[in-house]
């Protein structure tokens, strides 16, 4: 109920920034006005690690990643489906369950899991305030450190939905990218050609910024989230089906701005031989839309999409993990009260705003290096959400059926095989060696 | 003193000392007066889970199992009706801990022996005893802090409880309602509705009103709807209103329509007015006196009244039945030293402040502070009483936000 609403909410402050288009304005506001509410959520959810990426993935590989997207589409559905269900059926967090069905080693390395790859995903974050603010040509030195404390303090004193509106206005910005597709006029036939036909290059750079993209379109907290939702919003299974329609469009609508954001890139920086290096490179390639305005656009998205997701990640994941353990938890609680539960709160926002101060980091890699790290460590959460969606025992007629399962497994494997692919590829060229052509 | 954590897996040795069987779960049995009482042990040899009574048991500790005999009755185990696997059942689980109003989860189940027999005497809910688990067993004595709840003090979760070992939520029932309703604020909507369901129809509408603004939609979706709409009859009209109000549009028709027609009106009539209104905030139910009555006959009334409003602190007087024009206002107190004969016009307050429903409530609290109203009425054009708003309610509304929140929303 909550998520529709605060979609219309959105809704009403859609505007499309730019210059007078005429005839194309109406054609524009028309398509916009088709996919304008979901997509919006959508760019909400992307946050600056998946911006970073997608832009990324189309400046330097051009159209041929699109296959992979297409493929995490379909399993991201799945997968978020799942967790959606999860949380209906069971009213219970993930970190929860595995507690109680799969035990206490299993859910300390659930744990683990969670709070490092959170934790990159928080850098990641804390790397976006730092890099949209140097766009506006203000110190990291200085906007870091303030955001940490002005997070901290708006989520301690129960404010922070207040300013969650001014954040998720500022995403708006990023509106930006379906315009310049739109602009742009890219190569439809090409596009389709590398939706369609798998492009693999066996390299550590290939298989590195596979991993990322992967990492960022189907994040852990992500299912986290999106199984704590249900369930605290309590849903009765008689309105199943709408939750589950829910998440299949939120889970396509949220690539189908990855898809703007990589056909934008591809189409402006690919073909310039343009790399992202910084996110004064990135906000290149909404020239055509936004002209001069570019980078001042990609800032204000960049910012807010960073500030909306530091808001939720460091509480979103200290809740359910005190919660599993057993923990005092709430942030209306005292140090003394709940430790464990304003430590890890607390410590995620420091680790992130720390790392993020050490000089001479760049900051896009570092947030590409989040997205890795979140890939890496994905198949963990997937084996429980999909084991969990899977048990008769707990989920009775809900559980997956035959295909579905199926089809679940087959996301757990491949996720898994690109995991351990790129951990030994790390650990090789470590050693000193290099798969294919190196990168 | 046993923790469970430490004895599970463990080797069960038969008289002879030889080992047989790995010790898998402890089988607990509800005794009245003696609590949960240890009634036999789970091993396993292989995969094969066998039961051993607690009869053929010599010994228990952090060694092992020792058995009385050499030979053992391999039978396979099945849960037979009443019986609570403390490892399977309890270790991991939430409880209530009703002395703490909290819910805890079980990292470790301590059982002390009395007389005889194994008893569960506490569960220890610290932050060790996972340690404990988790590391290898010699290093486990490092851990040994615990932080322990006593067993008497914990109740099941309605929603967790083994079917038929502990059917009723005695403690839990003993707690005032707004006790209940911190637990419930901690819990996932479902098992907070199984809480709500679980109590008298009274003190579940009582609960319900004071748990937290962004639980209470969650639990009411989760109830039976017929239990729904009796937990609303019984509720304050206002707060059953506000509550109403937070559902889909036709969630909340259903459930109307299942109330009884009076009640459902009263609430329908709130619910058309705007938050942050003296009549989003009023209440429908008050007490109301024409102005020829004595004051004897109005404590007549209120002794024989069945469903006396929550606040009467003072009485509403209008003009005559049927005419329900506001004249003035008598406190409980002046009622009651009044000689019983005077009529209610010798002695009512006149020229009552009032607010209409549209007034704003920092208005309402202001005019309330001014005049010193424990109630305010409210009243339309012509000066006939919709409601009355009570200090109360004007309080909750005027608090900051960080008070009033209980549990902080983190979605949505």
């Amino acid at each position: 109920m909550t998520a529709q609403h605060d979609r219309e909410d959105k809704t009403q402050t859609e505007k499309a920034p730019g210059r007078p288009l005429g005839g194309r304005l109406r054609q524009l506001l028309f398509y916009l006005g088709i996919i304008g509410p979901g997509l919006i959520a959508a760019i909400a959810g992307d946050d600056a690690g998946g911006v970073a990426t997608y832009a990324t993935v189309g400046a330097s590989y051009g159209y041929q990643l699109l296959w992979a997207l297409a493929l995490m589409t379909v399993s991201l559905s799945l997968v978020q489906e799942m967790s959606t269900r999860l949380g209906a059926v069971t009213g219970q967090g993930l970190a929860a369950l595995v507690r109680e069905q799969f035990g206490l080693r299993w859910t300390a390395i659930s744990v683990v899991t969670l709070v490092v790859a959170n934790g990159a995903t928080v850098v990641s974050e804390f790397a976006g305030v730092a890099a949209a603010m140097e766009l506006l040509g203000v110190t990291k030195y200085a906007s870091v450190p303030v955001a940490a404390v002005v997070i901290w303090v708006l989520v301690v004193w129960g404010s922070y939905h207040r300013v969650e509106k001014v954040f998720l206005a500022m995403t708006l910005a990023f509106l930006a990218y379906p315009i310049t597709v739109f602009l742009v006029r890219p190569n439809w036939a090409e596009i389709g050609q590398a939706v369609i036909a798998p492009h693999v290059t066996v390299n550590s750079a290939f298989i590195t910024t596979l991993v990322a993209l992967l990492g960022t379109t189907i994040t852990p907290y992500m299912q986290i989230y999106a199984q704590s939702a249900v369930a605290e919003k309590g849903v009765d299974l008689e309105h199943y089906g709408w939750e589950r329609v829910d998440a299949y469009s939120g889970a396509i609508l949220s690539n189908l701005f990855a898809f703007f954001i990589i056909v934008t890139t591809a189409a402006t920086l690919f073909p310039r031989g343009i790399q992202i290096e910084t996110a004064a490179d990135a906000a290149q390639a909404l020239v055509p839309a936004a002209g001069n305005w570019a980078g001042v656009i990609f800032a204000l998205g960049l910012l807010g999409a960073s500030l909306l997701a530091a808001g939720v990640l460091p509480l979103a994941t200290a809740y359910p993990i005190s919660e599993a353990l057993g923990m005092e938890r709430g942030v209306s609680r005292t140090f003394r009260e709940a430790p464990f539960f304003m430590g890890v709160f607390t410590g995620l926002i420091i680790i992130g705003a720390g790392i993020t101060l050490v000089p001479g980091l760049p900051l896009i890699p570092l947030l590409i290096l989040a997205q890795v790290i979140n890939g890496v460590l994905l198949p963990i959460v997937l084996i429980s959400v999909v084991r969990l969606a899977g048990s008769r025992e707990l989920m009775g007629d809900y559980a997956n059926g035959r295909i579905y399962g199926f089809l679940g497994w087959v996301t757990v494997v491949a996720v898994s095989f690109l995991s351990i692919v790129m951990v030994i590829n790390s650990l090789l060229s470590f050693a000193g060696f290099q798969i294919g052509g190196g990168g | 003193m046993l923790q469970l954590s430490r004895v599970l897996g463990r080797p069960v040795r038969d008289a002879g000392g030889e080992e047989i069987a790995t010790l898998e779960d402890l089988v607990g049995r509800w005794q009245p007066d003696h609590g949960l009482i240890v009634s036999g042990l789970v091993a396993r040899v292989g995969r094969r889970p066998f039961f051993l009574s607690w009869q053929q048991v010599e010994d228990l500790d952090e060694g092992g199992v020792r058995i009385s005999s050499y030979q053992v009755n391999f039978q396979p185990f099945e849960r037979r009706a009443g019986e609570i696997l403390l490892a399977d059942d309890l270790m991991d689980r939430r409880l209530i801990d009703v002395r703490h109003r909290r819910v805890i989860r079980v990292n470790d189940v301590v059982l002390s022996p009395t007389d005889r027999q194994l008893a569960v005497t506490a569960v220890d809910v610290g932050f060790a005893a996972l340690l404990r688990r988790l590391g290898p067993r010699w290093l486990s004595p490092t851990f040994s802090g615990t932080r322990l709840v006593d067993w008497a003090d914990v109740e099941w979760l309605p929603s967790e409880a083994v079917p038929e070992a502990k059917p009723s939520f005695p403690l839990l029932a003993r707690l005032h309602p707004v006790e209940v309703a911190h637990i419930v604020n901690e819990l996932p909507p479902r098992q907070a509705a199984d809480i709500v369901e679980s109590l008298e129809d009274e003190d579940a509408a009582e609960v319900l009103s004071e748990v937290s603004e962004e639980q209470q939609a969650g639990v009411l979706r989760n109830l039976d709807e017929e239990r729904a709409a009796d937990i609303l009859e019984e509720m304050e009209p206002d707060d059953a209103a506000d509550l109403l109000a937070k559902l889909d549009p036709q969630d909340a028709g259903d459930l109307l329509h299942r109330m009884e027609d009076e009640e459902a009106r009263d609430v329908q009539a709130l619910m058309e007015y705007r938050e942050g209104t003296a009549g989003g905030l009023m209440t429908s139910h008050f007490v109301m006196v024409p102005q020829g009555w004595t004051a004897s006959q109005a404590i007549v009334l209120l002794r024989r009244m069945e469903d006396r409003p929550e606040t009467v602190t003072h009485l509403l007087v209008v003009a005559e039945p049927g005419n329900e024009r506001l004249v003035g206002m008598v406190s409980l107190l002046e009622a009651v030293v009044a000689p019983p004969e005077s009529p209610l016009s010798d002695f009512m307050m006149r020229d009552v402040p009032t607010v209409e429903p549209d007034t704003d409530i920092s208005e309402v609290a202001r005019r309330m502070a001014e005049y010193n109203l424990a109630v305010i009425p409210v009243v339309d054009e012509e000066r006939r009483v919709l409601g009355i708003v009570a200090v109360d309610d004007i309080v909750e509304e005027m608090l900051p936000e960080r008070w009033r929140r209980r549990l902080p929303r983190l979605f949505g």
